[in-house]
């Protein structure tokens, strides 16, 4: 009897740890297909703009990169200044 | 084969029908009122609302009530907009009044493409509204507001405008006080004090421009007292920087559906009137720019969803407001109304992307009772539908290629380069940057960021029978308040979902055929002269929202969300309210109390004159002669003290008498010498005033 638990205790250790290690397999497996699709994903967009840089390179205004970039700094300036002004707490207090 | 329905037809004002509609809504009473106690905005949980939501239909008797009343909404709001389908150029329904001739149906270019808009919108409002709402009266004010506005664009003379006008303020009002919270009652308050401010200029602005003009027809002012006045009560309702304040005070606190409502009606109200009354006036485009980008950045500070989105609606009522100044520009040698179309064309795609974000936010508050951005995250898999209508509304917004934004917000910045105003299509195309910086950060953290909570949930509910336990203790820990964990957050009601999906349709749909959009613009002609899709414009769009994508990744720590109090110019509205209130209660009441102390007195003496004359009189003369002889007898006091002994002694005496004692009658021939004295006084003073003058 007490052998027979004792085995059963043992095929339950060996069952749990097949799952965990199916589970780690299949989170690998998904970590690895997520990486596949980012870099598919990440391809496709240089390759799109590449074709787009090439064949309409004359219609590209630098400026409007610069001042998205220009944009964004004023932004997280006005931010960061009128942070100074705010106080902690629920808005609307 | 609308052609044909408006022969049969007759042409009613829009604005009767949801004015009636709203009159006879109380006929069909609400099935079930049961969630009332649980508030209606963010304050309310979850679960409460959930209760009201799902069981509202299903109380006994209720169910018939509750269905007869949704069907009733339905049927009102197509009503509404085939009565807005039908209508075609006229100016009728004139009622002549003291004078005027006031005009409730005047129909052109522009006021019909505002009616089909608001008709639009107030249909899909009307529809979201019906998960969303447990009280009549709610609704009621949300039809009484739509009804208002239509009859407000509808109006051919400023005095109906004006009527409609402060109808509006009152039933928007309605909509914020429903919420049924402290915050929202003092909100509302600010709100009102704000519009009846704003409606005084409006009025006290017709009246002058009346008394000058001898028109009261809504159309172009001439410059003047009148001018300003009015350009300050349409200010209000077009929230120009510093009136703007009442806006994302009061429109976070307004009900779920309330605020779809809200985010249509007062400000483009206010931007159509403008582009009738201040067409091409420079100035005014420059306001458009301040607010363009102001609203930007105080958006971007924002952790409440629904104020992020009110700061917007001033952003993006800036381009509006900066289209209309803009107003005619010079293409090819031709005069175009680049602007005005520019201007008008926005005001119909944001209300369109605006009433689909304030849906997909009050759809987010009505599932997880959260509306702020440090406390939401995750929900995409939750709330997929959601997620898409309000990405779809957050690509609109931003002016990206291929979305309605994208047609209307190019047409304006392309207007200001036109007219060389390169300064304003600068500042215009800084408020895309921010716009687009702000919406990325809306949608990253309200639906894609991983939110911790959520996970924990999900765990724990996969966990089994250890759950029940934990989630009890954690209710137990809220001090016993029923609150819906955000793992067990689903998607919106149908009824909710129809009006998102048919609003984020359209918004593509116009941002890929933008012809359907030019065919109903006033200047329909002038529209085809703008081509929204050159090769140049699309790539410049396209960079510039690259590089502030990109930017957003990199710099994303920098635009976290903070739970923070954030100070506007309302901060010295208030301090400047509080002092106002300060000197009420202390100086003024002060000097108020001393005022009416001194009449008292003035008052008691003329009683006690009337009631003994003589005794009176001769006080009066021994005070008088008391006091002139005051100085002399310190100087002479030999000479003069007897005398004044005397009369001192007189008035004691004067003093201990009872008033109703009758003293010696004074003779006839002094009193009429007393009367005479006092007429030749009189004309004293009146020949000197004479002779001064």
């Amino acid at each position: 009897m007490h052998l027979h638990i004792e085995a059963h205790i043992h095929q339950h250790r060996f069952f749990l740890k097949f799952i965990k290690s199916e589970k780690t397999h299949t989170l690998k497996t998904m970590k690895i297909e997520n990486i596949l699709k980012a870099v598919a994903v990440g391809v496709v967009a240089a390759l799109v703009a590449s074709v787009v840089l090439i064949v309409y390179s004359k219609h590209f205004v630098w400026f409007y990169l610069l001042y998205g970039a220009a944009g964004v700094g004023f932004f997280v300036l006005a931010m960061k200044i009128l942070s100074a002004i705010q106080r902690e707490g629920k808005q609307d207090d | 084969m609308i052609e044909s329905v408006a022969n049969i037809l007759p042409a009613v004002p829009p604005a009767l029908i949801y004015l009636a509609g709203a009159a006879l809504l109380p006929l069909f009473r609400k099935g079930r009122t049961a969630g009332r106690t649980a508030g209606t905005t963010a304050g309310r949980t979850a679960a409460g609302r959930t209760a009201a939501g799902t069981t509202a239909g299903t109380a006994a008797g209720g169910g018939a009530s509750e269905t007869a009343r949704k069907i009733y909404l339905i049927l009102l709001a197509a009503v509404g907009l085939v009565s807005v389908a039908v209508l075609r150029p006229q100016t009728s329904w004139e009622f002549p009044v003291s004078g005027f001739v006031l005009t409730f149906l005047h129909v052109d270019p522009l006021s019909r493409i505002m009616g089909y808009i608001f008709a639009l919108i107030g249909a899909a409002a009307i529809l979201y509204s019906l998960p969303a709402t447990r009280e009549n009266g709610e609704v009621a004010c949300g039809l009484l507001y739509l009804g208002s506005a239509l009859g407000a664009v509808f109006a051919g003379d400023f005095f109906t405008l004006y009527i409609f006008w402060e109808i509006m303020a009152f039933s928007s009002l309605g909509l914020i006080w429903y919420s049924r919270t402290e915050r929202a009652t003092n909100a509302g308050m600010r709100y009102i004090l704000f519009h009846l401010f704003g409606g005084c200029a409006l009025l006290a602005g017709i009246i002058i421009n009346y008394m000058s003009t001898g028109n009261i027809a809504v159309g172009p002012v001439e410059p003047g007292l009148g001018y300003f006045l009015l350009l300050v009560g349409i200010g209000v309702n077009a929230a120009f920087i510093p009136l703007h304040t009442w806006l994302p005070d009061s429109y976070p606190k307004a009900t779920i559906a309330g605020a779809v409502f809200m985010s249509v009606y007062t400000t483009k109200t206010g931007v159509y009137v403008l582009a009738r009354t201040f067409p091409g006036v420079e100035a005014v485009a420059y306001i458009g720019g301040v607010m363009c980008v102001y609203g930007v950045v105080f958006a971007l500070l924002q952790n409440d969803v629904r104020k992020l989105l009110s700061y917007h609606i001033i952003s993006q009522v800036g381009y509006m407001v900066a289209g209309v100044g803009i107003g005619a520009v010079v293409v090819h040698g031709e005069v175009v109304q680049m602007g005005i179309n520019g201007g008008i064309a926005h005001v119909f795609n944001h209300i369109l992307y605006k009433a689909l974000l304030f849906m997909c936010m009050g759809a987010v508050i009505f599932r997880t009772g959260k509306s702020n951005l440090t406390e939401l995250g995750g929900l995409a898999r939750k709330m997929p539908v959601t997620t898409v209508t309000c990405v779809i509304a957050a690509l609109s917004i931003s002016g990206v290629v291929g979305f309605n934004g994208y047609v209307s917000k190019g047409m304006i910045i392309h207007a200001a380069e036109l007219k060389e105003m390169h300064i304003l299509a600068l500042a215009l195309m800084l408020g895309s940057v921010g716009t687009f910086l702000s919406f990325l950060k809306l949608t990253y953290f309200t639906f894609f960021r991983r939110n911790e909570e959520m996970e924990r949930a999900v765990r724990e509910r996969r966990e089994g029978g250890q759950v029940g336990k934990r989630g009890r203790e954690r209710r137990e820990e809220r001090g016993g308040e029923r609150r819906e964990e955000v793992g067990e957050v689903k998607e919106a009601p149908l009824l909710m979902l129809i009006p998102m999906c048919v609003t984020a349709f359209l918004c593509v749909a116009i941002g890929v055929y933008p012809r359907m959009l030019y065919e109903i613009l006033p200047y329909r002609a002038d529209a085809f002269e703008y081509q929204a899709y050159s090769v140049g414009h699309t790539l410049g769009t396209i960079e510039l929202l690259a590089m502030t994508g990109f930017m957003f990744f990199a710099l994303r720590v920098l635009i976290m969300p903070h739970e923070r109090v954030t100070y506007d110019i309302d901060y010295i509205y208030r301090k400047a309210g509080r002092r106002f209130i300060w000197l009420c209660e202390g100086p003024v009441l002060s000097f108020a109390r001393l005022l009416e102390r001194g009449l008292l007195r003035v008052v008691s003496l003329f009683a006690d004159f009337s009631k003994n004359p003589l005794k009176a009189t001769r006080m009066g003369r021994d005070l008088i002669v008391l006091s002139l002889l005051k100085p002399f007898v310190f100087v002479f006091n030999p000479l003069f003290h007897p005398i004044y002994k005397h009369y001192e002694q007189d008035l004691e005496e004067m003093k201990m008498r009872p008033v109703d004692e009758h003293l010696q009658k004074m003779s006839i021939g002094t009193g009429l010498l007393l009367v005479l004295l006092f007429f030749a006084l009189y004309l004293i003073a009146m020949l000197l005033h004479r002779w001064l003058a």
